[in-house]
């Protein structure tokens, strides 16, 4: 009743999969030529366009694939868009327009081949439409294939760019499928937050959608780099001394807390609740000067805080008869409050003093080595 | 076991025993492993890798150097392939004949080039005029005239016309600088791909090399951005590109390189790392996997050697942490990218 | 059973059960001829499922199997009756309009997610016929409230239920269990689960937890076997769903019907409505003479279920006593809260204790998403030891607890008692292999070893218990060369290719 049957051994699954591959390399060397030949000629239709899905289903990272596709898509929405405007302006065709015409008249006519004979063909713009549908279909599968294929991704976005009546809210649902199969893919994520963007959604409803994804799973790092983005927004700290208003910090703390009492080998809630607990977002109170000297060749000095920054900070040497600029000032320490500056020239007998953002220090000449120096002794900074 | 169990994974430690072969390098199967790879015109796996060949040639190129080995491979037939890959319209470099110029490759060209002291048999100026064209008034970099956006491309770009030495007169670096700490993240003081992208170690390289090469390392929050990377090291030596993520050698030389820029290298266990990458030798066929037990790829043999190299590993040249190539190539240029001390 | 059909088996299997059915199974597959019958006319025996109306029969005209049946109705008999009551919806003349929709099970049981079932049917392959529904809360009663506990990380980050401090007790508690080997901890040898748990000073609320629904103890549980719960409940976590348990979709009785499908893929034939008559020995011979609706059959091996046994031969098995006690109830309101019964609410299990943890009961509460009952509606399943022939007054404990409290709006109750046979091992008296009636357990841990060791005493250790069946795309018939390439086994588009090229060349 059964025909004797028995299953593959692994030594005939390999010969088999090698054969595979020989006759898998053979059609993509036969596609690859196909596709150079007809770029170089100019023929972008819908045949190169086939010939592109073949190898990008099985390998989308071949980015000049993606450029070509691109190239085709320009081409025919070029075409499209003159069509329309054509069809605006002027509703008797002129001799002029003629190829033009022809092209339009083909197309047409293929799409009421494919369509209902009784029906009228696809308007411009809904080919238009199907022109992009067909790149994010084809984006969408090659992400099935590598969720993290950086060219897919890109591809997807430039398609949505061409397009103005592009449909931001079926995006942010692809988003919200994708982190389900993948919650920590970066790519899902940066996509997110420019789908999000584009169609306006409330920062607070992204912020609910992380609360979710952290209740899932609080190791989700990617969840809580998100809301850290949030936060600041929603609940921003007016004195600028912690990340987020005071209540807020509150609620985030007990939460991170919680992750942490839960399982303390969690590190993404060590991290998180480090930020908390650090200063505020990008302050920009501006670097204190509390200790200057300077010799006619080299500057050094001492700032209250660490500045990551010496470049905002314009400090000049300022004289009746000359204002001198320092800059190029390096590091001196790992903290950043000690920095030097090498390349000056300066004629130390002047009666100098030193600005920088508004602080205005008078300096003196070193009894030593005659080099200028000031000192703000710390109970005198800041009034 | 996925995360919602109460006890989590294993964090991908080496479950089984060190096998006597994996505790030291197998560096002759190595070397015969990259010669062999670049003449397997009728495998599949590498035909199916041809867009980004001229990295591939890249990562041979460097880990046979590292190695001492350079002389196996057939330098005038490496240079001509370079030199067939280079767009006559923009002046980037193609990964190989039939495709298209990108950033990612021109770098792999020039790299190449400066190895085999061969930049003049190009156009360097196409090569500057292409970088320069693809700077964006913010300050970022497009990958190639289709606009995609990432930090890996403004790396690509500096580390190009620092090997170039054109850095200084073409592009606008104050901008650049600017764009690229636009992308550090307050929470870790690492670097996403992009603005507000979640910091990853691949990235930080970028980001850190970008800062190394343009002077402005005092830019870094070093210890924030020191504990978030040293933090990626596991029980088993390995590192991984962010927090709860598997060890992969990549990773390994991606975080070493820039705890090495930052002066940091002493924050992770140098013993336990070297244990984690020998692992992941193929000991019959030679070659790095990602991570222990996986088939062995160029990508993962050059950060592999690259690692063992930033470690110390002896009968390995040295190699630079900033821009990925031996150090006496530096040298030989006098090119001093930045690296903080201790 | 048609004239035709051969009269030798190698196996004649009677009852459906799930343990017959694993054995007839495993037995087909393994190339035996297998006739599978049972004097019922439906699949399962003491394990199938059933409508409304024909649970109801069976309620009425006890069995071998079941016994002591009663039901009442509680709601409205109509509408016209409930006219003034507007809130109540449910009528017994709705319900049973909706007779079909219904999936009572005589055995309800839950499966751990990496428990033996699973195991078997994923090794077998047979898990291609069954669907399942993760088991949605874990409860215990706390003040007479329906509590769930947290099984997960994410359970135990989340629940308000637990302080700060108590959720770092409860994962490290669990994490030492996880992580707990037999060498460890030789001072709790011989001691009881509860003295270790007391030792980790936990808070109550978590000694309840562990106790009631993680480990599964009462307080004279050993060490030993509190630690193997814990872990098989751990084990089974993250697997599918947030609790470590499934819950067979349609229910129970659909598990015994999926090894019957195996069996019949790998031919074996079936009979219901047929029942063992009688059996001999043959003369000169090892062959059994089986006698069923009027005709002789011989057969090599013989396996029975033991309500199935005919009357001469019943004796030597013992006598059919109460096994277990059970309750069925239908409602047209949850136990429990709104958050317990999100969204209309899933599976819930719960396990009871009554007279200081002597006696125990098992709930397990089902909404319309176990596909077992019309929406809007939830059956509660209850399951205790039987101690009397009096199902109700078994459960009254175990009812009061539930009932009185948490007052859900009960529309139907129903009781009865199933048997089994006092001396459950294969007597020596006649060759025939006597399988074991349900017993009260969670998942199928005893049944599948009753179900293997009857096969390994069938046909040795060295054949293999339901091995994997293959894939239809791993199979190549004999005779063709296995390493060839087959064309339809490449994807579409390169095959339309490949051929184009071919014309090209």
């Amino acid at each position: 009743m059964h025909g004797r049957v028995k299953v593959r051994t692994t030594e005939e699954e390999r010969e088999r999969k090698k054969k595979e591959q020989v006759l898998k390399m053979r059609a993509y060397r036969a596609a690859m030529t196909r596709i150079q030949i007809k770029r170089s000629s100019g023929e972008l239709d819908d045949e190169l366009l086939n010939l592109t899905v073949q190898i990008l289903l099985r390998n989308p990272d071949v980015s000049t694939l993606w450029n070509i596709r691109r190239e085709c898509v320009l081409a025919k929405t070029a075409q499209l868009q003159q069509a329309m405007q054509a069809q605006e302006k002027a509703p008797a065709p002129k001799a002029s327009e003629q190829t033009e015409k022809e092209e339009e008249e083909k197309e047409q006519e293929q799409a009421k081949e494919e369509g209902d004979g009784d029906k009228k063909s696809a308007t411009y713009s809904e080919q238009l439409q199907t022109v992009y549908a067909t790149e994010l279909d084809l984006t969408e599968q090659c992400l099935m294939v590598n969720p993290k294929s950086y060219n897919s991704w890109h591809h997807r976005c430039w398609t949505l760019e061409q397009n103005p009546e592009a449909n931001w809210q079926r995006e942010l649902q692809l988003c919200n499928k994708y982190l389900k199969f993948d919650e920590r893919n970066f790519h899902t994520w940066d996509y997110r937050r420019y789908v999000s963007a584009k169609a306006a959604v409330p920062a607070e409803q992204e912020l609910d959608f992380c609360t979710e994804k952290i209740k899932v799973n609080f190791s989700n790092y990617s969840s809580w780099h998100h809301r850290s983005l949030l936060l600041p927004k929603l609940y921003p700290n007016e004195l600028k001394e912690r990340p987020m208003s005071e209540q807020k910090l509150k609620q985030e703390l007990e939460m991170v807390l919680t992750a942490a009492f839960t399982d303390p080998n969690d590190s993404s809630a060590w991290f998180y609740q480090r930020w908390l607990l650090g200063g505020g977002v990008q302050r920009e109170e501006s670097a204190e000067i509390v200790a200057f000297r300077c010799w006619p060749h080299k500057a050094e000095l001492a700032l209250k805080t660490s500045c990551p920054e010496m470049v905002q900070l314009k400090i000049h040497l300022i004289s009746a008869q000359n204002s001198l600029e320092l800059d190029n000032w390096l590091p001196m320490d790992a903290n950043k409050t000690q920095w030097e500056c090498g390349s000056i020239d300066l004629h130390a007998n002047s009666n100098y003093i030193l600005e920088s953002d508004g602080q205005r220090l008078p300096l003196s000449v070193h009894p030593k080595d005659e080099s200028l120096y000031c000192f703000v002794p710390p109970h005198s900074i800041s009034t | 076991m996925d995360f919602t169990t109460f006890v989590k994974p294993s964090n991908g430690g080496v479950t089984t025993e060190p096998h006597s072969d994996t505790t030291k390098l197998q560096f002759w199967k190595h070397v015969e492993y990259i010669e062999n790879h670049g003449k397997q015109e009728d495998d599949y796996e590498y035909c199916m890798t041809e867009f980004l060949r001229m990295s591939g040639i890249f990562w041979g190129v460097t880990a046979l150097d590292i190695m001492g080995q350079l002389e196996r491979l057939d330098r005038n037939s490496i240079i001509e392939f370079v030199k067939r890959c280079q767009c006559p319209i923009s002046g980037g470099f193609a990964p190989c004949e039939g495709h298209d110029p990108h950033l990612l490759y021109t770098l792999s060209a020039v790299q190449v080039l400066c190895t085999y002291e061969a930049l003049d048999t190009i156009d360097c100026d196409a090569v500057v005029r292409f970088v320069v064209g693809l700077q964006q008034p913010d300050g970022s970099f497009f990958g190639d005239k289709w606009g995609e956006v990432d930090t890996r491309f403004s790396f690509c770009a500096v580390a190009t016309l620092t090997l170039l030495k054109r850095m200084e007169q073409s592009i606008d670096v104050e901008k650049a600088v600017k764009f690229v700490m636009s992308c550090c993240n307050q929470t870790d003081g690492g670097f996403g791909s992009k603005p507000g992208a979640e910091s990853h170690a691949g990235l930080i390289y970028c980001c850190v090399g970008f800062l190394s090469l343009t002077q402005r390392l005092h830019l870094l929050d070093v210890d924030k951005l020191g504990w978030w990377l040293c933090e990626r090291q596991l029980p088993s030596g390995g590192l991984n590109g962010r927090p709860e993520k598997l060890p992969d050698v990549c990773y390994s030389w991606w975080v070493l390189s820039s705890l090495t820029i930052m002066g940091r290298l002493h924050w992770i266990s140098s013993e336990k790392l070297q244990q984690f990458i020998l692992s992941c030798q193929d000991t019959e066929t030679g070659g790095f996997s990602d991570r222990t037990g996986n088939m062995p790829d160029i990508f993962h043999t050059l950060f592999g050697i690259g690692g063992l190299s930033l470690l110390g590993h002896s009968g390995l040249k040295a190699i630079n942490p900033t821009l990925c190539m031996p150090q006496y190539i530096i040298d030989r240029l006098e090119i001093k990218p930045q690296v903080l001390s201790q | 059973m048609s004239d035709d059909l051969p009269e030798e088996f190698d196996l004649i299997v009677v009852g459906t059960g799930f343990t017959e059915s694993c054995i007839a199974a495993a037995a087909s597959r393994i190339g035996k001829t297998v006739l599978h019958i049972d004097a019922n006319e439906y699949y399962g025996d003491a394990w199938s499922s059933f409508n409304l109306e024909a649970f109801n029969c069976l309620l009425e005209q006890p069995n071998f199997t079941l016994r002591n049946g009663s039901y009442i109705w509680h709601g409205p008999e109509s509408k016209e009756e409930n006219e003034e009551m507007e809130i109540v919806s449910w009528t017994r003349e709705t319900l049973l309009e909706k007779s079909r929709r219904f999936s009572l099970d005589l055995s309800p049981r839950v499966a751990y997610s990496d428990g033996e079932l699973v195991k078997l049917l994923i090794k077998s392959n047979i898990c291609r016929y069954a669907e399942f529904r993760a088991v949605d809360h874990v409860c215990i009663l706390s003040n007479d409230e329906l509590v769930s506990v947290p099984c997960s990380r994410s359970d135990v980050f989340n629940t308000k239920m637990l302080t700060m401090v108590e959720k770092r007790m409860l994962m490290k508690f669990l994490t030492a269990c996880n992580d707990y080997k037999e060498e460890d901890e030789l001072s709790f040898r011989g001691r009881t689960f509860l003295e270790y748990l007391q030792a980790q000073r936990v808070t109550d609320k978590i000694g309840t937890c562990v106790m009631q629904a993680i480990a599964m103890c009462d307080a004279n549980t050993s060490f030993e076997v509190g630690m193997q719960r814990t872990n098989r409940f751990l084990g089974s976590l993250g697997r599918y769903g947030n609790t470590p348990f499934l819950f067979p979709m349609y229910g129970s009785g659909e598990l015994p019907q999926c090894f019957c499908r195996l069996c019949a893929v790998f031919g074996g034939v079936y009979c219901l409505k047929r029942s063992l008559d009688g059996i001999t020995q043959a003369e000169q011979s090892n062959e059994l003479l089986v006698s069923s609706a009027g005709k002789t059959l011989r057969a090599k091996q013989v396996v029975c279920a033991p309500a199935q046994l005919p009357a001469s031969l019943a004796r030597h098995y013992g006598e059919l006593k109460p096994h277990i006690s059970r309750g069925l109830f239908i409602a047209a309101s949850p136990l429990g809260n709104e958050e317990l019964n999100k969204g209309g609410g899933g599976v819930i299990l719960l396990r009871l204790l009554a007279e200081e943890g002597a006696r125990e009961a098992c709930l397990l509460q089902l909404a319309h998403y176990s596909g077992t009952c019309p929406e809007g509606l939830y059956i509660f399943h209850l399951t205790t030891p039987a101690i009397s022939e009096d199902p109700s007054a078994d459960l009254a404990a175990f009812t009061a607890q539930l009932f009185q409290a948490n007052a859900p709006q009960i529309l139907y109750s129903a009781y009865f008692t199933l048997t089994a046979q006092t001396i459950p091992k294969t007597s020596t008296a006649m060759p025939i292999c006597c399988t074991a009636a349900p017993t009260y357990e969670l998942d199928y841990d005893a049944a599948i070893a009753n179900a293997r060791d009857i096969f390994d005493k069938l046909y040795g250790e060295a054949e293999e218990f339901l091995p994997r069946a293959p894939d239809p795309e791993e199979i190549v018939v004999e005779g063709e060369d296995p390493s060839a390439l087959r064309e339809h086994s490449l994807p579409e588009d390169l095959r339309a290719q490949l051929q184009q090229m071919d014309i090209a060349e």
